[in-house]
């Protein structure tokens, strides 16, 4: 049996019910006031009354008191609503509360966050509706439910609402919802999807509902707000995978999700280092926070930028894993065993510590090197090179006599030309410059002090189409192209035709050579990492253990404290160490012992930053109510009006107060 | 004598018709009582008269029958020796008033007043009891204008006073009487019956004839009705919130018990009882004293 109130904005009205005791209290102290010869005889009548007056005085009281209330309550409109099998008749009511799990309700509105909210309407309007089967699904990356077919176990469904939390994933509402259809579409009676959730909008405003006619869909809405959120969007650093001392930019997005101009401190915690910058962010605008660092030691670095706290402080912290490579791998693709211009990078690669060099009469694999050198090449294994090339090398070829155009412009997509290569010498020789000062790879030599990147004379070359040196960046003065580059995404394509053979030119002897060559070098380094740091949130951690570690000695943590639960998951790729838990943002560390093996990131997901709400309503199926719609509706349909009852309840007790406050004996008295 | 505020030229011309009751009142009722038992000093030589047949025989002056050989009976002018007291009960509640004109103590004072008058211009004495708490007054009898004049004075400046306690007041003012007589009390008698008498107690041993003038208001003879009231006590800070309708009936009993309670001990020790208001003329209480 429960009682519903079906006009509850008049609550307010039981108040009034302390009127009658206020009238006995205020009349008490306003009497007139007379003056009396003796009051010995009134006080021996009061005495000889008081042992029967005080009980029935107070009776009048409370029944005067009571009378008020039923009076008052009659006006709120009670419903007796039960759910006795004895008094409702029809179908069994299947309901499916589809509960927004996903990262944005964790937002704190007031005191709670949405998903609490969320959780306590699903709460009161299971407790208040009582279906005789229900079931919870949670919006989250991959949609769970708690049954898996609805079911009269209300209380244990009660339990699992208090237990909840919000998660840091994706909602796949598509899912979750297909999971209650599926649910519901094998049950009989009347069935009822009720979701629960902030309405995202950008969650819900492409979310694909087809709900059928026969499922009843109710949205409830939490979160009234459109809460200001600062978020890191992005997090990348250049070069993406950095040799040790290099300089590598970090730079995070950062987003202002509100209607005013935000001024935040945006913070960088890197190998032991902090820095901090300053920022103000327009409404709804974003600005882009650069740091500069270098690491000295090579490995992988965790690197963790964050903001000053707000609101919704998932998305105020953001990770990621930096390779730094004790060297750049370079491989000289020759099949000469005495060539000029491999000597000159064997020895450039003795004066930069950075750079290794090794040489070979075949291509290496994939992630063999970093950059390849391929010298008098003469169009072999172009798809090779491509595959190469998108796989994270950054690709050089010297083309050969037999090298054709059509090779060379297919390497570096370059536009078609209707001509032959040919080679040219000249005693005099040419003069090469920089064609794009203001490319990366010039950076100090922009000023002049390096002087010039390709000074010397050169006396042999290819006639490159000229109308291809708008991808050079380095022309002969006659415009003839001398280094061409493409950069793709993960790597470059370079042509080059300045010659390193001592006996075809001076450039090697030149000052500027090896300052040219290590900068151009580091810019072409690949922009791929090799392993995939970052995993996604709401996934589980794993790794695919090196044969040289065994798996027992392997435990995982996330930010160095809490030990996470894994097992052991053999894949074709090898043994695989498996966290049992989802993952949340974080880092995760795989020790061995006190070594740290290897590292994970696991980060908010962007998609939630946005806390704009869509009005539920502007969905194109289902019904938009608020959780005392739907009880409303429930105890409409199920409850009986108490207002008659209660209006006898008010006459009986008046009649019940006037006999008692009228005076029966001559020893009834009033008085304090 | 008409400058008297409790002693008006009307009441005095009215006093001087209640010639017989006031004859019945002294030597009818208190002379009777009252005969002195002392012949020598007491008494004095009035006239001779011839004797006539009923006479007393041992009233003949054998001398003057030996001189003259006549039976003369020689009479005396015979001294009563009335005392008559009042007490005057002069606490805050006898300065109640409601329904009459006068207070309860105005009431009481021109009753006094009238009495003392009465009581000295028929030769005997009369003294005065003011009284609450205390005795705040004590004048001894006496018979003069002059002592009469003092007693009226003294009532005319009389206030009501503090609280009442009327059996303490008469136990003080027992050995303040000397001999015995009248005694007249006005009070309202807001205290014990049984604490009353126990003080009356000794002036009945000693022979005092006692009139209890039981002096209300007819506001407090029946109480009025007032709906819901707050009631001060006069004579103290005290305060007491009632329904009036609803206790009155009450009330009523109360006073009945009491009066009751009075008239009952009254009765069992030979004394005069009489509950009066104040909205009734004082002069009815010479006919009960002349009854």
């Amino acid at each position: 049996m429960d009682i519903f109130l079906n006009q509850p904005t008049w609550l307010w009205l039981l108040a009034l019910a302390v009127i009658p005791l206020l009238v006995h209290l205020l009349s008490r102290s306003r009497p007139a006031e007379y003056q009396f010869s003796d009051l010995t005889f009134l006080k021996n009548i009061v005495k000889k009354s008081s042992r029967y007056r005080k009980p029935k005085d107070r009776l009048v009281l409370i029944l005067r008191t009571l009378a008020a209330l039923a009076l008052l309550f009659a006006f709120l409109h009670p419903l007796l609503v039960s759910k006795d099998p004895s008094v409702v008749v029809g179908a069994e009511d299947n309901v499916i509360y589809v509960i927004d799990q996903s990262a944005s309700m964790s937002a704190v509105e007031g005191s709670t966050t949405r998903f609490t909210e969320a959780c306590n309407k699903a709460a009161a309007i299971m407790a208040k509706t009582k279906p005789d089967n229900a079931n919870i699904v949670w919006i989250k990356s991959i949609p769970s439910a708690e049954f898996p077919a609805p079911g009269p176990n209300i209380n244990y469904l009660a339990e699992r609402l208090q237990q909840a939390d919000a998660s840091s994933e994706n909602g796949a509402i598509a899912s979750a919802m297909k999971l209650a259809i599926d649910q519901l579409s094998k049950v009989k009676g009347n069935r009822e999807i009720i979701v629960i959730s902030d309405f995202q909008k950008q969650a819900w405003e492409n979310a694909e509902l087809f709900v059928p006619e026969s499922i009843k869909f109710t949205k409830v809405a939490v979160g009234d707000t459109r809460l200001p959120n600062v978020a890191i969007e992005t997090l990348r650093a250049f070069p993406i995978s950095p040799v040790s001392g290099q300089n590598v930019s970090i730079s995070a997005r950062v987003k202002n999700y509100s209607d005013k101009a935000v001024t935040t401190t945006v913070y960088l915690n890197a190998g032991g280092g902090r820095q901090s910058k300053e920022i103000e962010i327009a409404a709804n605008g974003q600005a882009e926070v650069e740091f500069n660092t270098q690491f000295s030691h090579h490995g992988n670095i965790e690197v963790t930028v964050s903001l000053g706290e707000d609101a919704f402080r998932g998305d105020d912290e953001r990770h990621m894993i930096i390779p730094i490579k004790e060297t750049l791998r370079m491989i000289s693709v020759t099949s000469e065993e005495k060539s000029a211009t491999v000597n000159i990078l064997k020895r450039l690669a003795i004066v930069l510590p950075w750079l290794s060099h090794s040489q070979s009469e075949e291509l290496p694999g994939i992630n063999a090197c970093d950059v390849l050198f391929i010298h008098r090449w003469g169009g072999d294994h172009l798809e090779e090179l491509i595959k190469l090339s998108n796989n994270g090398t950054s690709v050089i070829v010297s083309p050969s006599p037999k090298t054709s155009l059509v090779d060379l412009r297919k390497l570096l997509d370059l536009s078609p030309v209707d001509a032959l290569l040919s080679q040219k010498k000249d005693a005099k020789g040419w003069k090469a410059v920089m064609a794009k000062e203001s490319a990366a790879v010039f950076s100090i030599f922009s000023s002049g002090e390096f002087g010039n990147p390709a000074q010397g004379n050169f006396l042999q070359r290819y006639e490159l189409p000229k109308q291809w040196n708008n991808t050079a960046i380095i022309n002969y003065t006659d415009e003839i192209p001398a280094i061409l580059i493409s950069n793709k995404s993960n790597a470059s394509r370079l042509i080059w035709n300045l010659s390193f053979d001592p006996a075809h030119s001076d450039w090697v002897s030149q000052e500027p050579f090896v300052t040219f060559m290590a900068e151009l070098i580091l810019s072409i380094q690949p922009n791929i990492q090799a392993d995939n740091y970052e995993l996604l949130v709401g996934g589980k951690v794993s790794w695919i253990l090196p044969e040289t570690l065994d798996s027992k000695s392997i435990k995982l943590t996330r930010s160095t404290k809490e030990e996470l639960e894994t097992k052991i998951k053999n894949t074709t790729q090898g043994a695989m160490i498996q966290s049992l838990v989802a993952a949340t943002p974080g880092i995760y560390e795989w020790r061995t012992g006190s070594t740290i093996a290897h590292r994970n990131v696991v980060n908010f997901p962007s998609t939630e930053s946005n806390l704009t709400l869509l009005n539920p309503s502007d969905l194109p199926t289902g019904e938009t109510a608020d959780q005392d719609d739907i009880i409303r509706a429930e105890a409409l349909s199920q409850g009986m009006p108490m207002w008659p009852w209660l209006l006898g309840a008010v006459i009986a007790l008046l009649i019940a107060e006037s006999l008692a406050a009228t005076p029966q004996s001559k020893r009834q008295i009033i008085s304090t | 004598m008409s400058s008297f505020k409790y002693l008006k030229p009307e009441d005095i011309n009215r006093l001087r018709n209640y010639e017989f009751g006031a004859k019945a009142l002294v030597e009818g009722y208190l002379s009777g009582r009252h005969r002195s038992k002392q012949r020598g000093s007491s008494t004095e030589f009035h006239e001779y008269r011839q004797y006539t047949p009923g006479d007393d025989p041992s009233m003949v002056d054998w001398r003057v029958f030996a001189r003259s050989d006549r039976h003369y009976l020689k009479t005396f002018e015979q001294e009563t020796n009335l005392e008559c007291t009042i007490f005057v009960d002069s606490s805050a509640s006898m300065g109640f008033k409601e329904k009459s004109e006068l207070s309860k103590l105005e009431y009481s004072s021109f009753f006094a007043a009238c009495l003392a008058w009465l009581v000295v211009s028929k030769n005997d004495q009369v003294g005065l009891q003011i009284f609450d708490k205390d005795i705040r007054h004590h004048l001894p009898p006496g018979s003069t204008r002059k002592h009469l004049h003092t007693i009226l004075n003294l009532l005319e400046e009389n206030q009501p006073g503090s609280q009442t306690s009327l059996a303490d007041s008469l136990k003080r003012a027992n050995p303040m009487i000397k001999r015995k007589g009248t005694i007249v009390i006005l009070s309202d008698f807001f205290d014990s019956p049984k604490d009353i008498f126990q003080a009356l107690n000794p002036y009945i041993h000693r022979g005092f004839r006692i009139h209890l003038f039981h002096v209300l208001d007819p506001g407090e003879i029946t109480l009025t009705d007032r709906g819901l009231a707050r009631f001060s006590d006069m004579e103290s800070d005290d305060q007491l919130t009632l329904h009036t309708p609803s206790i009155k009936e009450a009330w009523d009993e109360e006073l009945k018990q009491h009066t009751k309670a009075l008239r009952s001990l009254a009765a069992s020790r030979r004394v005069d009882y009489e509950l009066i208001s104040t909205k009734d003329s004082y002069f009815n209480l010479f006919d009960r004293l002349s009854h």
